[in-house]
């Protein structure tokens, strides 16, 4: 074999493997047809009351580490007070509980909830910066992570807007929330919508009328987090202030 | 798992203001930022090697080799770091093997 066609060998079979994995790729894409589910959440933002039930539930149903550095699901507390000062932080209730009242020196404006959870974004970013590809859209858009696959570069974590996503300190490899794939694709709702007490969390299919989800989106005011990002989120915020970040 | 925790409890002690939760752990640290230290080391020793033969300068001529040998050894050991920061190194294969062509990595 003479150096030409080395070269021309060489370079024939990595344009045969890159569009062989691209026709591979084509199937699982284009299988978001109209007929799957396109899952999402409603939160309203009025009807948390911080108990955290649902990060609890979250943790139990996925497994994930019963520390304060680890959430696929948490519940931050906005407190404005008169001057304008906004001051944020995570309840966990197994550091203090969401109910203990703290002497506040200032008058308070207005105070409220907003859970937090990944925003299977329809563009999200983790998805692009993945450099095997071990986290991916599901037909349903739920975003998943491959634990057998990934990793555990991180580099996710890192893209993702809303800091839904950590590093599994026992698994080492990026784990974030799923909406209880294990579930919803035997028809239940995820943990932390099943177990909410005021019903703040909707679950529903996107493209059905009839989903309670798009009767939420139908009856209120909704935003999503950080819509400047061009994420396009999967999760809708009822009334939601303009403090949250 | 236990270290991590005792860490990112300390670290939490110095945290004003509000962050995301899962983002008090850095997760490009020491590691990450040893790499680019490594790979200096090695092109400030092969341009100290390259300025004996390319641009004839004789002054440094007794550190050809030694600087060579530097160069040679600290390219070696350079994707150490980055492989003991992932969590399962003995998969980064897969980088090679099933690229994701759209990501910056």
């Amino acid at each position: 074999m003479n150096r030409r066609n080395f070269i021309r060998d060489t370079f024939g079979l990595a344009v045969l493997f890159l569009s062989g994995k691209e026709v591979l790729a084509l199937p699982r894409m284009s299988k978001e047809n109209d007929r799957s589910p396109r899952y999402g959440m409603g939160i309203y933002i009025k009807r948390c009351v911080g108990c955290g039930k649902c990060v609890e539930a979250c943790k139990l149903e996925n497994n994930v580490p019963k520390y304060p550095f680890f959430y696929r699901t948490w519940v931050e507390r906005y407190t404005i007070y008169k001057d304008g000062e906004v001051e944020v932080e995570t309840l966990d209730r197994s550091t203090k509980s969401p109910y203990s009242v703290e002497k506040r020196e200032k008058q308070i404006l207005r105070s409220f909830f907003v859970p937090k959870l990944c925003n299977q974004c329809d563009n999200p970013p983790c998805v692009q910066v993945c450099p095997v590809g071990a986290t991916f859209k599901s037909p349903e858009g739920v975003i998943l992570v491959d634990p057998d696959y990934c990793i555990g570069c991180r580099y996710c974590i890192q893209a993702c807007p809303y800091g839904a996503r950590y590093l599994h300190p026992e698994k080492r490899v990026a784990d974030k929330c799923t909406f209880c794939y294990h579930r919803i694709t035997k028809g239940l709702k995820p943990a932390c919508v099943e177990v909410c007490p005021t019903h703040a969390r909707v679950f529903g299919d996107l493209t059905k009328r009839s989903s309670p989800l798009v009767r939420f989106m139908r009856m209120n005011e909704i935003h999503v987090l950080k819509p400047g990002m061009n994420t396009e989120p999967k999760v809708f915020y009822a009334n939601l202030d303009g403090e949250v970040r | 798992m236990e270290h991590l925790v005792e860490q990112l409890s300390s670290a939490l002690q110095h945290i004003t203001g509000f962050i995301y939760p899962n983002e008090i752990e850095l997760h490009w640290s020491i590691l990450i930022v040893v790499y680019p230290y490594i790979t200096g080391l090695v092109a400030g020793a092969f341009i100290l090697a390259s300025l004996v033969k390319v641009f004839n300068v004789k002054d440094v001529a007794p550190t050809y080799r030694l600087s060579l040998l530097t160069a040679l050894a600290f390219l070696l050991v350079a994707p150490l770091p980055l492989l003991a920061h992932l969590g399962h190194p003995a998969r980064s294969i897969e980088i090679f093997l099933t690229p994701h062509l759209r990501t910056p990595m």
